[in-house]
């Protein structure tokens, strides 16, 4: 991890919960609550995270430098924000999902239909 | 309203739900997740309760899934794939949940038998492991042995010691480490405003060191303070330092009061070290009182060298005390010493009662059980189809049962937590409640009873949820999926059937337990005391041993008189001891013209030191003869004494003692007898009723005897009891005011215990035998609701129905009542000590306790049989 130019693809697949967090994150910094809602909000609030799921897997995004501590204090709140890696990840992730989608296209294979309902 | 009150409730479980995060991610971030949870509380309680309620459901699953989770980042440095197990675990559980939230009335039933059954097991478990099982308090308790002078007349030997005897011993003793003493007294604290009286314990050199206690602030007595003509100085009770001084740490240095004399505090003893006692201060025995071999008052105690046993303990003193015989012939000579283990001793005779208590919970636990095992049975039977369906897509049989058992486990869990819970709080109303039962004090829900709390609750989860989980999936798959999950009558529920005739046995067997103590306690609160407590009030004014006996028997004597001047005061007296309170000492007299029953012409008697006035206050009759004479002032003055009339039948049938001399080997001066009495139950209701010598002495004689005050307005009397008091000396504390009534109260304490302890359990099993019934026949004839459609198409009448339902649990009723006497007639003889005026086997309660068990589950079983008469007909044709 001391090269300067870590290969994305290391960290791949993420699991659902960490994509989900680098998106919310990719838009703009913001606080644990401020994930949650974030991605609540995206999945049309399929996707409900617990502070036990968030912050385990905040845990080691931090760990794995994907998601860094901005320092600002709001309300005693962390902010959190996209590493420069994080980034590079993220779009490497969805490159990824994307050459999947693709591949199943190929095959004739899609979803229902666009709009996702609360299951 | 009720949202924001649930919130404040989730806000610390949440905290308490983090400590069970995993490390790396709560070390880091716990505070984090508190502030998140915090925010999410907030917009949920905006929702309303039920918002919080599932918020609250959610981060549970979430932060218990997290710690199963092995993303801790150290782990998962080295791999970074997800891993596809978690997922499915995760959905196991959590799909658990849900099954249980969709089945409340199995849920809540069962939640309450563990919670209920954890609570009661869990406090009794407290109460026994604290009163029997616990060492004392003190450095290798093992060691620490109760000491007492063994008479050679008597045949109750017993003795208290004499001051110089216990120096003579600590000098020549090999066995011992320390040896010392103590005696009770009341002291009179007047350095407040009030003076106080307080539970004081004078001590014998080396006290503490016997203990081995250490105070909690300050220190225990100096040698220099144990001694004859050393400084003053008292060491005080955690409990009198937070009731008077609020644990200041700078109490050291103040000082009490006490007889006109400061006693400056130099220590505090942890509250462990001593219950009942406020103060403790050294004895300091004059010159005078150690050349006096007879002056028997100190309750001994020691510390036994490591290694050496209570034999080798008492073989030891024993020999020391033949030297002392050789040496001081007059006063030693044939005496020797008795010894018992300090825990054995104060336990008393409380460990039986209390073992029993425990086994009752026991059953009542077992009972619980097998209640929410036969609920798993019935809840497997009505998703066999389910379960069938799941066996037969390629889940193992070990799933199958991995699915129940996970429900029951989650159940388990919260069952005991809340039992738990319960139990710190019934611990407390124990503590409250049972007040003479030894080391009350000490009781607390601790680790080892959490430690408890924790095995039941396994084993309730094996006993509840694996055993009906095997049973319900014996079968083929094909054959539950062929019949629908419904099961044809006849053997069918042979498991549930047996565990509620088992259930009905274990109940008949607590029901008649409980029947027998409660008739036996009742026997013992109704014995005729031989007095009447009623209108009789008893207290204490205070006095010390050390006092001037003349100025003491002035007060006395002034108290008695204005007493009886006081309005509706039909009589006042005092003695040294009251009836049923414990003191059972026995004396070896001789009576004159009497020949006695132990070889050296003695007769073994109990004893009262009495002033005029007090058998009259207690309404006791005189059979012949007179009462005492008027108070005297002149102790030298040959005194009187009065017999019971046991004493009398036993020792002399049909001869007049009036008028004869009685005397008791302590007093040199022989009493007259001037009359006979009723018996009273000096030795406490249960025991027979013994011989008893009344000796009227003069006043000051004893300084702090009982009042007792017979007045028809309590209220009134109590109300000028202190202001008399001052009147006649303001330096002297009125203390320990209570009705008579409460004294023979406290002597049946034990037996109150153990039968209110085995009938609420009993009760509490009742109620689950009555459950299980009604579960088992609910189901049966939900099950069978097509065959009574049948029967009532082609005309049978309701009433037949439900003659065919009763048949079928009378049948099982009779298979568990029979069961459950046989069990009754087999352990009940155990509690043949325990029981007063009354058999082990007596008929009429075990009848009683049986009909009382067949009324309940008639109840039980009523309400499915009458809704089976109420199937309509139609159902014949329903059900494919």
């Amino acid at each position: 991890m001391t090269q300067p130019a870590t290969d994305p693809r290391r960290f791949l697949p993420l699991s659902p919960q960490q994509f989900h967090i680098l998106l919310a994150l990719e838009s703009a910094d913001r606080h644990g609550y401020g994930i949650i809602l974030e991605v609540a909000r995206r999945t049309d609030q399929a996707l409900r995270m617990g502070t036990g799921t968030l912050y385990t897997a905040m845990a080691r995004l931090v760990a794995l430098d994907l998601v860094a501590d901005t320092g600002r204090e709001d309300e005693r709140r962390r902010y959190y924000r996209l590493t420069p890696l994080g980034r590079r990840v993220l779009v490497a992730e969805t490159a990824r999902l994307e050459a999947l989608v693709r591949d199943a296209h190929r095959q004739g294979v899609r979803g229902p239909a666009p709009a996702r309902t609360r299951s | 309203m009720i949202a924001r009150a649930l919130a404040g409730l989730a806000r610390p479980l949440h905290r308490g739900l983090l400590r069970l995060a995993p490390p790396s991610v709560r070390l880091e971030y716990r505070a984090e997740m508190g502030r998140t949870f915090d925010a999410m509380l907030d917009d949920a309680s905006r929702r309303g309760s039920w918002a919080v309620l599932s918020l609250l459901a959610r981060e549970s699953i979430d932060i218990l899934q997290s710690r199963r989770s092995p993303a801790a980042p150290e782990a998962l440095m080295s791999s970074s794939t997800a891993r596809e197990p978690r997922v499915w675990r995760t959905a196991r559980l959590s799909q658990a949940a849900r099954s249980l939230f969709r089945r409340p009335a199995f849920t809540a039933t069962a939640l309450v038998a563990l919670a209920a059954g954890t609570a009661a097991t869990t406090t009794v478990f407290a109460i026994v492991d604290t009163v029997v099982i616990k060492a004392l308090p003190y450095p290798h308790a093992d060691r620490l042995v109760m000491v007492q002078e063994a008479s050679p007349a008597a045949r109750t030997r017993v003795s208290l010691i004499a001051p110089v005897r216990l120096e003579d011993w600590q000098r020549l003793t090999r066995a011992f480490t320390a040896l010392s003493g103590f005696f009770s007294e009341a002291v009179t604290d007047t350095s407040v405003v009030d003076p106080e009286r307080l539970d004081g314990r004078r001590v014998a050199p080396r006290y503490f060191t016997v203990f081995g206690a250490d105070a909690l602030v300050g220190r225990t007595f100096t040698e220099a303070e144990e001694q004859f003509g050393g400084p003053p100085a008292a060491v005080i009770s955690d409990g009198f330092w937070a009731r008077r001084f609020q644990r200041d740490p700078h109490v050291i240095g103040r000082a009490l009061m006490i007889g006109g004399t400061a006693y400056p505090i130099v220590g505090v003893m942890p509250g462990a070290f001593a219950a009942n006692t406020d103060v403790w201060l050294p004895a300091q025995f004059a010159p005078g009182m150690l050349a006096v071999r007879e002056a028997r008052f100190l309750s001994g105690v020691g510390r036994m060298k490591p290694g050496v046993t209570l034999e080798q303990a008492h073989d030891d003193l024993d020999r020391v005390q033949r030297e002392l015989g050789v040496q001081f012939p007059k006063t030693d000579a044939g005496w020797s010493v008795e010894l018992w283990d300090m825990k054995a001793f104060r336990l008393g005779d409380r460990s039986r009662g209390l073992w029993l208590v425990f086994g009752a919970v026991g059953l009542l636990w077992l009972i619980a059980m097998m209640n929410v095992a036969g609920l798993v049975l019935v809840e497997t039977h009505r998703r066999a189809r389910e379960l069938a369906i799941r066996l037969a897509i390629g889940a193992s049989r070990g799933h199958i049962v991995g699915v129940v058992v996970q429900e029951v486990v989650i159940v388990a869990i919260l069952g005991s937590a809340i039992g738990t819970t319960m139990s710190i709080w019934l611990v407390s109303v124990a503590r409250a409640l049972f007040t003479t039962l030894p080391r009350a004090a000490e009781l607390a829900i601790d680790w080892r009873a959490a430690a408890f709390a924790a095995i039941t609750a396994i084993v309730a989860a094996t006993i509840c949820g694996l055993v009906p989980a095997l049973v319900a999936t014996r079968h083929r798959p094909e054959s539950l999926v062929a019949t629908g999950g419904r099961v044809v009558a006849g053997g069918a529920h042979r498991w549930q059937r047996g565990l509620v005739a088992a259930q009905v046995a274990l109940s008949l067997l607590l029901s008649a337990s409980a029947a027998l103590l409660l008739r036996s306690y009742y026997n013992v609160a109704h014995v005729n005391p031989g007095f009447t407590s009623e209108g009789v009030v008893t207290f204490h004014v205070g006095a010390r041993w050390d006092e001037d006996r003349t100025r003491v028997g002035q007060l006395q004597a002034a108290l008695l008189e204005s007493f009886g001047r006081m309005p509706g005061v039909q009589g006042a007296g005092f003695a040294n001891f009251l009836p049923a309170s414990g003191a059972t000492l026995r004396f070896a007299v001789r009576v004159e013209g009497l020949a006695g029953t132990d070889a050296d012409g003695t007769l073994q008697t109990g004893q009262r030191t009495i002033s005029p006035g007090y058998l009259q206050a207690l309404g006791v009759p005189l059979v012949a003869g007179q009462w005492c004479p008027p108070l005297s002032l002149d102790m030298k003055q040959r005194s009187s004494a009065l017999l019971s009339r046991t004493f009398v039948e036993r020792f002399a049938p049909g001869q007049n003692l009036i008028g004869r001399e009685i005397s008791f080997p302590e007093y040199t001066i022989p009493y007259t007898i001037v009359g006979v009495v009723e018996d009273l139950a000096e030795d406490g209701p249960q025991a027979a009723r013994a011989p008893y010598a009344y000796t009227c002495l003069a006043a000051g004689s004893w300084p702090d005897p009982n009042y007792v005050v017979r007045t028809n307005d309590l209220a009134a009397f109590t109300a000028n009891l202190a202001a008399t008091v001052r009147a006649i000396d303001p330096g002297r504390a009125v203390f320990g005011v209570r009705p008579l009534g409460d004294v023979l109260h406290d002597a049946v304490d034990a037996p109150r215990l153990n039968a209110g302890m085995v009938g609420t359990f009993a009760g509490g099993a009742l109620l689950l035998a009555a459950v299980g019934l009604y579960g088992l026949f609910t189901l049966l004839v939900s099950e069978s609701r097509r065959e009574i459609g049948v029967r009532l198409a082609l005309g049978a009448a309701p009433r037949q129905v439900v003659q065919l339902i009763l048949a079928d649990a009378g049948r099982l009723l009779a298979v568990g009542v029979a069961l459950g006497l046989a069990l009754a007639v087999m352990v009940n003889r155990a509690l043949g000590g325990l029981l007063f005026e009354i058999g082990p086997l007596d008929p009429m309660t075990l009848a009683t306790a049986t009909l009382t068990l067949a009324l309940v589950a008639v109840c039980a079983i009523a309400i499915p049989a009458l809704r089976a008469s109420h199937v309509p007909p139609t159902e014949a044709l329903r059900g494919e």
